[in-house]
């Protein structure tokens, strides 16, 4: 048996759709609802790996909807619940990557890109403006006879 | 006996694919237009053996045919017709077939419109098409036949994916594949130009329709899978940023590019090498896409069984396809030039600066997507690169491009001052940057925030300049009237513009629905009410259903809107016989302005049972907006210069071909 | 822009994709790796008097084993774990995961019991410190109360052989 068939039925016996209790949690001073909420939508469920802890019916899901719930109301910040997670699961967990050295590129790496592009684009179009123009109007003409008699400018 | 037809139709196609990517590149090269020609009948023949091995897997499938493996799989006795049909793309065999037909169809598609285009044009084109039939069909037969025979029967299959037994999957799938497969046909066109040596303006032209039409049908079948996501899911999610739905985005934008820079090479005949490079582009992420949904590479929504020899199969045909595509690009590059001049303030910086801010959008999609794969492999670590990664990433950078958008259609070719195009929208601008100011400052609720600032603000401007365009257009033309004109060449015009049209309408449903959406997880028992926002829910009671192949348990919920009843909702926990899985059917009270949602939970005990009441304003609007958008596409490719061509150039094609060969 | 650059990216990015084929991206690895394992206290499953803590098995390296009897790939790897307890060069901790006492003791005496202690995790707390996310998984644990290696997955006869044997050498 492979490793991946063996994965499939580890997933099987700890299965996404196990019929589970969903949790019932009081909100009010404590714990705010909405912090609750969108918190667990941004952790990922290990039982099912695309899902988010909100959304999983996973009985390992509900556990951690618990603990973070336990947390939340001792006053943990989300950082701390991060934490707490990340020390027991790793990074995976998190859907939003930990910003850290090893991130860096991750988190900038886009706005890097953009701007060497932007730049890139700006310097070409200012040389282009110096070189003789290079308007290839005989091929422009000939396509432009060849598939339409009456051009027109709009597009 | 229909599996071994259908598995020997599938071979003959291979060997016209076979001919199809051989003698017609043959006769090019040497001027014989008897080759050329074969190219058609290949078409043809391709197209319909493989309309034969659909029609063959689609008897398998409708008399339960379970000695087949790919029947058996996904299919079941007690399967409702429909889904029987559905489920031959319900699996990774099947969709490849359904994949290689769809694409069969756009050869033959090409064959028959492309009368107009010199012979040798179009014998290059179906010659690059069949090289990527040849990868297809080999990759199924020598690693994915739906038609492999089963050594023991069994007496019943193991049904559909109860998750794809959905009326949102019976179009999705082949939507998408229309679409993916339709890239195909830029990218044939690039590498012909790039064969030949050409790059004229009627290469652009020639390439456009076929690159709208393939757009059209990509959007329609992101939006269809957003659709289908948001209420079979039952989280009342309608993106996720999953590797899959990353998968069909990507093209998405590379297409979206590819449309802009296609205009400007037409009109202009500036951008070539680019727009060749995004056409390549476009095709190559399809292709990624198909890699990373079935190679199981990375953590994913998708339940294709992932195999890695067909992943090692797939990446060996994309390096080497793709390879060779970006090698020929490398040594023809130098010969394309550079087309006309234009200055910085002009249409052409504005539609190049579109494409660079989509081009960087692809490359963000794909890094993202691939972060995690490239930190396991450079061990840096495992990490999850989720949704609150690419929100923030498309937060960023995407309201710069809408900026552009919105001048775009006002700016001139060639040359624009700035001191003219600012006084035509100035009074625009300012509107909609008050307005976003008003809606990100606490004036109206508390609520406001400053996203819904930026959304809504940049709706207004892409409406608002749309509009102003409108008006400047149209009172140019004042003597022609509306329908003469729009009859005519300018619909590719409006096509623009009910695209853009689209785009802020997605951004508003877009907006309003991530910030003000309301979620609430209740244990509730029949008699007892709950409310969220406005509305109250009344569980009024619960009842065992028997389906074709599940049992089921609905709810009755009364949905009453300020204590006025506005509707009835009756949400399912569906058990599936044969993979006894529990699924969600989420009911929705839908409206322009806004979804009330509700999905059934688990039964908590003493007749309570966990429900899930969700509000999603506008959320409708991300859909209506795809469809304006695909629209959009519809009237830009009916505009009269696609359509005439057809009929005049007969005899100028006649000239080219005696030019060429 | 340089015309070989696209080649260049996709040469790349196939050369990524190729090693990602060889990786299984479910497998989520351990954070407690070279870290002291998590400290716990928790009833014994066969001895409702006697309690199990990290402390109990300090001094020698051992592995722990996170067992159900609602998991299936724990019977696959029952016979395993009888194999290495009978070859008796390092001992097994179970740690019963959420399971039910009554059912998981006829396991036991169903399929014999390779287990030194057994530590029963009714509510599955303490295997939430352990980053458990699946059954079977096993931890090998140092004499100091390391973790020094996780597998994910039953073990099987080579990966005790070919991994878990060399690492115990070493230890």
């Amino acid at each position: 048996m492979n490793l991946r068939t063996t994965l499939a039925l580890l997933l099987l016996t700890f299965s996404c759709q196990l019929f589970a209790v969903t949790n019932e949690f009081e909100f009010g001073n404590r714990v705010n609802e909405q912090r609750y909420l969108s918190y667990i939508s941004k952790i990922r469920c290990l039982v099912c790996q695309n899902e988010s802890l909100g959304s999983s019916r996973s009985d390992l899901a509900i556990d951690l909807r618990n603990e973070i719930y336990r947390l939340m109301a001792q006053g943990q910040s989300n950082e701390q619940i991060d934490d707490f997670l990340v020390s027991r699961y790793g990074d995976f967990i998190l859907y939003q990557p930990p910003v850290k050295s090893s991130t860096l590129m991750l988190w900038f790496g886009p706005f890097v890109l953009l701007f060497v592009l932007l730049t890139l684009l700006l310097f070409r179009i200012k040389k282009m403006k110096n070189q003789p123009t290079t308007l290839s109007a005989s091929e422009q003409q000939q396509a432009r006879e060849l598939l339409n008699p009456k051009e027109d400018q709009h597009d | 006996m229909s599996a071994e037809l259908g598995q020997f139709a599938v071979i003959l196609a291979l060997v016209l694919a076979l001919v199809q990517a051989t003698l017609p590149l043959i006769g090019t090269f040497n001027g014989n237009t008897r080759f050329m020609r074969v190219a058609h009948s290949t078409a043809w023949g391709q197209f319909i053996f493989l309309s034969l091995a659909i029609a063959c897997l689609a008897h398998a499938m409708l008399s339960n045919d379970f000695s087949v493996r790919y029947v058996a799989n996904t299919s079941s006795i007690a399967l409702p017709e429909i889904y029987k049909i559905t489920a031959i793309w319900g699996g990774h065999e099947g969709a490849l077939l359904l994949w290689t037909f769809i694409f069969s169809i756009w050869c033959v598609a090409v064959s028959t419109f492309s009368k107009s285009i010199p012979l040798d044009m179009t014998a290059r084109v179906l010659a690059v098409m069949g090289m990527v039939a040849v990868g297809f069909l080999l990759f199924m037969l020598l690693t994915s036949s739906p038609f492999e025979r089963l050594a023991i029967v069994p007496a019943d299959g193991n049904d559909l994916n109860p998750l794809l037994q959905d009326p949102g999957m019976i179009i999705h799938p082949p939507m998408l594949y229309v679409g993916y497969s339709g890239f195909s046909v830029a990218f044939a066109f690039a590498i012909a130009a790039l064969l030949s040596g050409r790059f004229d303006a009627a290469w652009a032209r020639w390439s456009r329709p076929w690159t709208t039409v393939a757009w059209i049908f990509l959007t329609l079948g992101i939006s269809l899978g957003s659709w289908w996501a948001y209420h079979e899911l039952g989280w009342g999610g309608w993106w996720f940023w999953d590797p899959v739905e990353n998968a069909s985005f990507m093209p998405w934008l590379a297409g979206t590019a590819l449309i802009h820079s296609l205009a400007v090479a037409e009109k202009r005949g500036s951008f070539k090498s680019w727009t060749i490079l995004l056409a390549i582009s476009a095709f190559s992420l399809s292709l990624l896409g198909t890699f990373l949904v079935r190679s199981g590479v990375l953590t994913s929504v998708h339940a294709f069984a992932n195999d890695p020899a067909r992943g090692l199969f797939i990446l060996v045909f994309l390096s080497l396809f793709i390879g060779g595509s970006l090698a020929l690009f490398a040594w023809r590059a130098p010969g394309i030039n550079r087309g006309s001049h234009f200055e910085l303030a002009s249409k052409e910086t504005a539609l190049l600066l579109n494409n660079l801010f989509l081009a960087a959008l692809t490359a963000i999609v794909l890094f993202g997507t691939l972060a995690p794969l490239i930190y396991d492999a450079l061990n840096l670590g495992k990490i999850s690169v989720g949704f609150p990664w690419f929100n923030l990433m498309f937060v960023f950078i995407t309201p710069l491009m809408f900026v552009l958008m919105g001048l775009g259609p006002l700016i001139q070719w060639k040359k624009q001052t700035g001191a003219e195009l600012f006084s035509r929208v100035k009074w625009l601008a300012l509107g909609s940057i008050l307005l976003a100011v008003a809606c990100a400052t606490p004036l109206f609720t508390p609520a406001w925030s400053w996203l819904t600032g930026l959304g809504t603000g940049l709706v207004a401007w892409i409406t608002s300049t749309s509009i102003k365009a409108l008006i400047e257009h149209t009172s140019k033309r004042k003597t022609l009237g509306f329908w003469q004109d729009f009859s005519g060449r300018s619909r590719s015009f409006y096509g623009m513009l009910v695209a853009h049209l689209g785009m802020a309408m997605l951004i508003l449903g877009v907006t309003y629905v991530s910030i003000y959406d309301m979620e609430k997880d209740v244990s509730i028992r029949p008699g007892e009410t709950y409310s969220l926002n406005d509305y109250s829910f009344r569980f009024d009671d619960i009842r065992e259903l028997t389906g074709p192949n599940y049992t089921s348990y609905m709810a009755e919920f009364e949905l009453y809107k300020n204590n006025k009843l506005i509707g009835n909702l009756s949400p399912e926990k569906r058990v599936y016989n044969i993979q006894t899985m529990p699924m969600t059917e989420a009911s929705v009270n839908t409206g322009l302005m806004r979804d009330v949602y509700v999905s059934l939970g688990e039964p908590l005990g003493d007749g309570a049972w966990a429900v899930r009441l969700y509000y999603k304003p506008m959320v409708r609007w991300i859909w209506l907006g795809s469809i304006f958008m695909a629209l959009g596409g519809l009237l830009s490719v009916t505009d009269r210069r696609y359509r005439q061509k057809a009929r005049h150039t007969s005899t100028s094609n006649e000239a080219v071909i005696s030019q060429a060969s | 822009m340089n015309r070989f650059l696209p080649l260049v990216i996709l040469l790349v990015l196939a050369l990524f994709l190729g090693l990602g084929l060889r990786k299984d991206p479910s497998i989520v690895p351990s954070p407690l790796i070279n870290q002291p394992a998590p400290s716990f206290e928790l009833p014994e499953l066969r001895d409702v008097n006697k309690t199990v803590t990290k402390e109990t098995s300090l001094g020698t390296p051992y592995l722990l084993n996170v067992w159900a009897t609602w998991c299936a790939n724990c019977r696959v790897e029952h016979p395993v774990l009888m194999q290495i307890a009978n070859d008796g060069r390092i001992p097994i901790v179970g740690l019963n995961y959420k399971d039910d006492r009554p059912a998981a003791l006829q396991w036991l005496t169903d399929y014999g019991d390779p287990y030194r202690d057994i530590a029963y995790d009714e509510s599955g707390r303490v295997s939430i410190d352990f980053g458990v996310y699946g059954a079977p998984e096993t931890f090998l644990i140092d004499s100091e109360g390391n973790v020094r290696h996780k597998v994910i997955g039953p073990i099987s006869v080579e990966l005790w052989q070919e991994t878990l044997l060399p690492m115990l050498a070493e230890l």
